[in-house]
């Protein structure tokens, strides 16, 4: 998935994205509670939370969709307000439910809506052909989409949103009750997107996604960001080690695991049945040196593994709670 | 505006492709008016074949055939055929050639001049009512007859003279010839309604047009179930733009089953709608009252299902009280005052006096009401649907 070098050209410095202190309040409940983030070009912000936290209720505020209580947001410099257009017409908006018509086709479904966002004449079929080849459906392009795969269709629901070239794309959970193929392909084309210099807001709750796509993640919870930044800034904030494993054959393990230990930014080393056991603060920056004394200790390394501590200890150190609950 | 003509367009389309709307809108409403306008003849156009058999050639017998029976021909409602026997009359009953035969035996006219008993026979064949016709008007004209005898006998007697069967009779064929003293006054009754096959092509399009209406405002549900409004609500479109693109499509469809109606009608059965700019007139009139009522429901309405049942409750009641099965002519007089609240009545009035030869001024009072309707009904159910694209 790619984009037209003319669309490279006019991606501006500067956030995106300004969204501060949203709030919404369904009676008595509070949705949404003082919700702020920003998002630069090219960057991927992720919104990490479970079900009813408060995600989709945020970017429904952040694409006008939803009245708010309080709070601003302004996309590409253009304050988001109620009965305005012009902010709107720089987000791509993918709901999380599918929103295409199954009595029209592939073709159709992009011509209407691209038609929605002021495309016309050529520059819509060029734009409908150019989505229709990102998200690999341009020879099912005449097809009725009653007749898609779930995959297909989910791949159609987002290629909608990327008609109109937006400055900001806006996924909420895309990924919902697609098949790990598809699931798969649809990542790979955030990923690209991104480094095209799409500024993308991405909603989950599955920890992996997050941790793979985001540059940047926000943990929300009962309406409210806990914490903001990147996976290793979020996980630091629990004070989380890397771990490293490894499992050495030739001599015995004892003279390594010392020498090991010894190394600097190494806490903690221990050995078992030819596994060796590593505590570290920074495993990816450190695993050069790891191995190489491993090998001078006379230790014949068969295999590493690296285990971080992951975005689901996080979630549970800040609320109290399992991420899927 | 642009964008509402997008999405008016992206669901014609799709209407289209959906066999119900064919069905809603012309099919049921056309066949209807076929079947209805086939049971029910048109009194209106009653016309009858009649075989004429005049074996007595008198002067009486000529009265009969000259008056009341070309008076009949003279109307239109019948044709006579002159034929020599009783025998070959009844063989073109039988065959179907005529609908009745009117037998004048001989000796008729000296049986009425002679004040005697004198007999009239009528050969009805497979359908009663020509039969039934033709013996009412013998019956009016014995009737007239036995007044004519009585009259002349009277004065006769009165004068003191003896009775002389010549002058009885001369005076008597006199009164015959004379003209009808008393005439009834026909203009100002006149009757103003459509033919059958009008009415009922009229009265089926009016009953179904608020089913077809429906398609356009109740898409607007649908929209919402199926997750579409909220991506079309993300688009840099004000949100009453896409209940300008419903209302579109409702008008629309609307306008196209009631023309496809009066023109097939019109075609097929030989209705006649009348002046086709006043029926324009109407037909956008009566579309826009349908728009209106359906956006109301939908309005107040929760889901599509609930929708579309409340629509149909509703257009069949008012189809009930506005006339669309029967005329309010014939209907009780409480009901028949009751039909002015619907616009079904409206339209029918509007059709009855484009039928009696009225134009577009004929029509302005019913098209006055229908906008009506439709604006007061259509705002409300606006103002009540806006809460469906509200952020």
């Amino acid at each position: 998935m790619s984009l037209s070098t003319s669309e490279r050209a006019v991606i501006p410095a500067g956030p995106v994205l300004v969204c501060r202190d949203l709030r919404k309040r369904y009676g008595q409940r509070t949705a949404v509670d003082g919700v702020g983030f920003q998002i630069a070009a090219g960057e991927t912000y992720g919104l990490l939370g479970p079900n009813g936290a408060g995600k989709t209720t945020s970017i429904s505020m952040i694409c006008g969709l939803l009245r708010r209580d309080g709070g601003e947001v302004v996309v590409a410099g253009r304050p988001v307000d109620i009965g305005a257009t012009g902010a709107k017409a720089a987000i791509g908006y993918v709901p999380q439910d599918l929103a295409i018509y199954p009595d029209l086709t592939a073709r159709e479904n992009l011509r209407f809506f691209g038609r929605l966002q002021r495309l016309r004449g050529k520059e819509l079929e060029r734009r409908v052909d150019e989505v229709l080849a990102v998200i690999d459906l341009a020879d099912r392009a005449g097809d009725r989409t009653d007749r898609f795969s779930g995959g297909m269709k989910r791949r159609l629901n987002i290629g909608i949103g990327l008609l109109h070239h937006p400055r900001l794309l806006v996924l909420d959970e895309p990924t919902v009750g697609v098949d790990p193929q598809s699931r798969n392909a649809i990542l790979s084309s955030v990923a690209a997107l991104e480094q095209e210099g799409m500024a993308i807001l991405y909603t989950t709750h599955y920890m992996e996604e997050a941790e793979r796509l985001c540059d940047r993640i926000g943990i929300i919870d009962e309406g409210r960001i806990r914490a903001e930044g990147t996976r290793r800034e979020l996980v630091a904030l629990v004070g989380g080690k890397d771990r490293v494993e490894l499992t050495a054959g030739g001599t015995t393990v004892g003279p390594a695991t010392a020498a090991l230990r010894a190394l600097e930014g190494v806490e903690e080393a221990t050995a078992s049945d030819g596994r060796i056991v590593l505590v570290v603060e920074e495993a990816r920056h450190l695993l050069p040196q790891i191995l190489e004394t491993a090998a001078g200790a006379g230790a014949v390394v068969r295999s590493v593994e690296v285990v971080e501590p992951d975005l689901e200890a996080v979630f549970l150190h800040l609320t109290g709670k399992a991420l899927r609950d | 505006m642009n964008a509402a003509l997008v999405i008016a367009a992206k669901d014609l389309r799709q209407k289209l492709r959906d066999r119900s709307v064919l069905l809603m809108a012309v099919a049921a409403p056309l066949g209807l008016a076929f079947l209805f306008s086939m049971m029910i003849p048109d009194q209106d156009t009653f016309h009858a074949t009649y075989a004429v058999v005049d074996l007595d050639g008198g002067a009486v017998a000529r009265g009969l055939v000259e008056g009341p029976l070309a008076g009949l021909q003279d109307a239109k409602v019948a044709t006579l055929v002159p034929t020599a026997t009783e025998a070959e009359a009844r063989a073109a009953v039988k065959a179907g050639d005529v609908a009745a035969a009117i037998v004048i035996p001989a000796g008729f006219t000296a049986a009425v001049e002679a004040g005697a008993t004198a007999d009239l026979l009528v050969i009805g064949g497979p359908s009663t009512l020509p039969a039934e016709v033709a013996r009412s008007v013998l019956a009016a004209f014995g009737s007239e007859v036995t007044g004519i005898q009585v009259a002349v006998h009277t004065a006769i007697a009165a004068a003191g003279a003896r009775p002389d069967p010549a002058l009885a009779a001369e005076v008597a064929q006199g009164a015959l010839a004379a003209p009808p003293q008393i005439l009834v006054a026909a203009a100002e009754t006149a009757d103003r309604s459509a033919g059958s096959k009008t009415f009922y092509g009229a009265s089926m399009a009016v009953m179904f047009v608020f089913f077809a209406a429906q398609f356009g405002v109740l898409g607007l549900l649908a929209e919402r179930r199926n997750g579409t409004l909220v991506r079309m609500l993300a688009a840099p479109i004000a949100p009453a733009t896409i209940l300008l693109g419903k209302v579109i499509v409702s008008l629309v469809v609307a306008v196209v089953s009631m023309t496809v109606i009066a023109f097939a009608t019109t075609l097929l059965l030989g209705a006649n709608w009348g002046d086709p700019l006043a029926v324009a007139a109407l037909v956008v009139a009566i579309a826009l009252a349908a728009t209106g009522i359906a956006t109301l429901i939908v309005g107040f309405a929760r889901t599509e299902e609930q929708a579309g049942g409340f629509i149909a409750v509703v257009a069949l009641v008012l189809a009930v009280f506005g006339g669309s099965f029967f005329r309010m002519s014939q209907a009780p007089e409480g009901m028949a005052a009751l039909s002015i609240l619907t616009p079904h009545a409206w339209f029918l009035r509007g059709i009855d006096d484009l039928s009696a030869g009225g134009g577009i001024a004929a029509v302005a009072t019913p098209v006055a009401v229908l906008v009506t309707i439709g604006l007061v009904t259509g705002g409300l159910g606006l103002a009540r649907a806006r809460r469906v694209v509200a952020p």
